[in-house]
């Protein structure tokens, strides 16, 4: 977790440039809200707004500007991926591979600096892996999974 | 209403919010209890940004905070039952 937020906490400035997109749709959303269009704000080439809905959100609620909310908040949230990845692993090949699966997983360099930026993959890395382990889990029967809860994680995705 | 004391019922919100919308006879390990507890609240979040903005108001500081906290009440309040 700290790998992935620290060049934040380093520069105080969100880690790569790919961020600065996600950060002025959600300048731009808590702008013109409430904005019925919200395709249209997101320029209609986007379809993934599920960090910028999220960012708008912190940002509201801690009162910061979205370039610190966001910077923060998103890395902080795909931190989240590894703990995912650890109990899905966990269910199915055991406690130590798990461990060793999620410490590669955690130190990977490619997978540190790709979600050290506030990206929509960022966001949504953990909520994909985290359909995935509800998929495999043997303990949660298919019939008692609620099937709201995938629709809800699907269209955050 | 709930017997646990105001402080546990707020560490334990996101437990009770994976609880209710995964109800399950099987006993869930912690890990697994964390992990769909960060997933289901990273998820609702984005969820309450995109309803507040068709609502009239917009994406409020009033209206977040409001809605987030009657969505953390409700489903403790559900949870409970």
């Amino acid at each position: 977790m700290l790998l992935r937020v620290y060049p934040y906490l380093i520069n105080g400035l969100p880690f790569s440039v790919d961020s600065w997109p996600s950060i002025r749709y959600a300048e731009l959303l808590l702008g013109n809200t409430p904005a019925p269009q919200v395709m249209r704000i997101f320029s209609g080439d986007t379809i993934i707004f599920g960090e910028k809905l999220f960012g708008a959100v912190v940002s509201t609620l801690t009162g910061l500007h979205p370039i610190d909310a966001m910077a923060f908040s998103v890395p902080l949230a795909g931190a989240f991926l590894i703990l995912t990845f650890y109990a899905l692993l966990n269910g199915l090949y055991g406690e130590r591979a798990s461990f060793i699966a999620s410490l590669f997983l955690a130190t990977a360099f490619s997978d540190v600096i790709l979600e050290a930026g506030v990206k929509g993959e960022t966001y949504a890395h953990p909520l994909y892996l985290l359909l995935v382990f509800l998929f495999l889990n043997q303990r949660l029967g298919w019939r008692k999974k609620n099937p709201t809860f995938h629709i809800d994680i699907s269209i955050s995705c | 209403m709930s017997s646990k004391p105001p402080q546990d019922r707020l560490i334990t919100t996101a437990e009770e919010v994976a609880t209710n919308f995964i109800p399950t006879e099987a006993r869930l390990e912690s890990v697994e209890k964390a992990a769909l507890s960060v997933g289901i609240v990273l998820a609702v979040m984005s969820l309450i940004g995109l309803t507040l903005n068709y609502t009239p108001l917009g994406i409020r500081f009033f209206l977040s905070s409001r809605i987030t906290c009657a969505f953390n009440s409700g489903l403790c309040n559900g949870s409970d039952n």
